[in-house]
């Protein structure tokens, strides 16, 4: 088959190479004659099928020469002492038990491919392995003898030029700066707010407790009060002091000493709670549903636009939306132009 | 030419010294070996670190970098790549190089990298990818120029035979030889070579504190690994990285996919509209037999004709219209 496909392909290529020689063109139509009966015959066979016949290549094969390799590393490899060397191989550093069980189930949760695309994760993983050679080279080469650490005084030209460095740490201060900036204005942000919230409170409050006092002593003036109440009351505090309905246990009593058992029963009995009257009446949606039946003819023209709420509810609407402030409607403006 | 011409006359005084210092090594190292610690520069390993011609900038600064953290490299002018890449070889010789690193760019954007031990091989070639160099202020450590800097290779590099090559290769290049004249004697930056997502990413830090803090001072790259060569750039190929695609072909690959985002949108468009209903409501078309000549539109004697309601909303207006020409 694939012998075949591979014949079909050199013959195309016969067809389109006309500046061949006469000798080549010879044998290629002796070729393709062959070829062609082939074909028939794989044909014939069911081994073909219509539509455009491609070579397929297989998967790519990578050479991995081992003994190739093996032998060149031998060949490569000098007998030098480790301080020639200073190689190291390590795993990354894990400070105690806890954390390489942590460690462990973070693993287990990200995949490789996890890690390679964050950042964060990435550069931790090399900085752990550098600890870990950074850990295991030093005290080697103290016990050699050899000093690790440059003393204060010993001054010789860097890999960075010093100016590169005041460069750095400009950069570095300027970024801090930033930092600290942006959360001082944050701060003070939230400050504002919450002091203008706090304001507003305390003048709500001081009305509402004017109020109240006006109120108590007008009553009291009308003679429906005793003066008593006024003094409990300003004693009080303020907000508290809600004059219920005449045998109607508040809020507070039925909290602290529960409902009596006489009105248990009639709550039992009677029902308590919920809608009762006009269940069965037609409401907007209902007279519209048409799985019930008949529609009166003006929902069936109007329809949904009955369920529009009124003049008068959407012009409250149209108050409460505010209209947006100026740099926001200029962001909107540009946004539509572009 | 005048520069290489002068470069030959050199290295044969050189050659000459080199003989008289290899024999005396060689008497030298046999005392040393007894002692472990040598007294004298012995591993007189000798790097070259040069590009072709046609190097972007980032790779050129990656170049200067690593001139300026191994001190035992050295230096060429750009190669002209045209003439072949053998001509490497007769460089480094010509140098006195045995190791070489060699940059090449393509489409000024692809950089590649080569790692060669000459003049016997093996030598490897890569991509590299996410090239920082040390220039960047980001990176905020520094260390002694010419410091010795300590090799850290992850487990990976023990368990297959290529990265066994490639760290073998990597310690000699990269590691300066104990006692090198321009080196220093303390030890405060150290490389990391760690392999994920089948690449080697090469970090250096400097050491900060001993107890293991560390902070980068740059350069940081990923090698992509292409081939590993026999001999020394070039010869049979020994190992081939099956993950390896070329940055055209990466390219070629998302063009196709943008290519296919177009037409998958448009054929999902045709698509729609095939499926699209025609008729968007269901009307009863006898509904329209009766409707003719609205009332407000008729002239003459048109408006004594026989209105019927119209189909669309004006129907109450019709229905009193029609009363009135009743009436009339």
């Amino acid at each position: 088959m694939a012998t075949s496909i591979r014949k079909l392909a050199k013959l195309r290529s016969d067809h389109v190479g006309e500046d061949d020689s006469d000798e080549f063109d010879s044998s290629s139509a002796e070729e393709s004659e062959d070829s062609d009966a082939e074909l028939q015959k794989a044909f014939a066979k069911g081994q073909l099928k219509p539509g455009l016949n491609v070579v397929t290549h297989g998967p790519k094969k990578c050479i991995n020469d081992v003994s190739g390799i093996k032998e060149a590393l031998a060949e490569l490899q000098k007998d030098l002492p480790w301080i020639e060397r200073l190689d190291m191989v390590s795993e990354d550093v894990r400070t105690s038990s806890a954390d390489k069980e942590e460690e462990e189930e973070q693993l287990k949760k990200m995949t490789s491919a996890d890690d390679v695309h964050n950042d964060f994760k990435r550069e931790m993983k090399f900085y752990r392995q550098g600890q870990a050679a950074a850990l295991e080279a030093i005290p080697r080469l103290q016990k050699l003898g050899l000093p690790t650490k440059r003393p204060e005084d010993y001054f010789a030209e860097m890999a960075k030029t010093d100016e590169h460095m005041r460069k750095v740490r400009k950069r570095l201060i300027g970024k801090q700066l930033t930092i600290e900036r942006s959360e001082k204005a944050k701060k003070l942000r939230e400050l504002k707010k919450f002091g203008k919230k706090i304001q507003h409170e305390v003048l709500l409050k001081r009305q509402k407790e004017k109020k109240e006092l006006m109120e108590s002593v007008k009553k009291f003036r009308r003679g429906k009060k005793d003066a008593l109440d006024i003094l409990e009351d300003l004693d009080r505090k303020p907000g508290s002091s809600k004059i219920g309905k005449r045998g109607v246990p508040d809020e507070h009593s039925v909290k602290k000493f529960g409902k009596g058992k006489k009105r248990e029963y009639r709550d039992k009995k009677f029902g308590e709670g919920g809608k009762k009257r006009g269940t069965k009446r037609n409401t907007k949606e209902s007279a519209y549903d048409e799985s019930r039946g008949n529609t009166s003819k003006k929902i069936r023209e109007q329809g949904s636009t009955l369920f529009k709420p009124g003049k008068k509810y959407q012009a409250q609407m149209k108050k409460q939306m505010k209209r947006p402030g100026k740099a926001r409607r200029q962001q909107a403006n540009s946004r539509r132009k572009k | 030419m005048v520069k290489r011409k002068a470069q030959e006359m050199l290295m044969r005084h050189k050659r000459r010294r080199k003989t008289n210092q290899a024999a005396h090594e060689a008497t030298k190292t046999a005392t040393d070996k007894t002692s472990q610690l040598s007294r004298t520069w012995m591993n007189k390993q000798r790097v070259l670190v040069f590009a072709a011609r046609g190097v972007s900038y980032r790779g050129r600064h990656l170049m200067l970098d690593l001139r300026t953290l191994m001190p035992h490299s050295k230096a060429d002018v750009k190669m002209n790549s045209r003439a072949g890449m053998f001509q490497i070889n007769e460089i480094c010789d010509m140098k006195n190089c045995n190791k070489c690193v060699f940059f090449e760019c393509r489409k000024k954007k692809d950089l590649f990298m080569w790692f060669a031990n000459v003049p016997h091989g093996p030598s490897a070639k890569f991509l590299i990818e996410n090239l920082h160099t040390m220039s960047e202020l980001k990176l905020t450590g520094n260390c002694l120029r010419g410091a010795r800097p300590i090799l850290s290779f992850g487990k990976e590099f023990d368990e297959e035979p290529h990265y066994q090559l490639l760290k073998e290769l990597f310690i000699q290049i990269f590691s300066t030889p104990n006692l090198h004249p321009k080196s220093q004697p303390f030890f405060d930056h150290m490389y990391t070579f760690s392999v994920l997502d089948n690449r080697i990413w090469f970090r250096n830090y400097q050491i900060l504190e001993e107890d293991g803090s560390l902070v980068e001072i740059g350069p940081r790259f990923c090698l992509n690994l292409i081939r590993i060569f026999k001999g020394s750039i070039g010869g049979p190929t020994l190992y081939e990285n099956p993950k390896y695609i070329s940055p055209n072909e990466q390219r070629r690959f998302l063009k196709k996919q943008l290519a296919l985002k177009f037409q998958d949108r448009k054929e999902s468009m045709k698509g729609r509209e095939e499926r699209r209903l025609t008729e968007t409501y269901k009307m009863d078309n006898l509904d329209e037999v009766f409707h003719t000549i609205r009332p407000e539109d008729a002239k003459g004697s048109e408006k004594l004709t026989f209105f019927r309601k119209t189909a669309t909303g004006a129907g109450s207006r019709g229905k009193k219209k029609k009363t009135q020409d009743g009436n009339q």
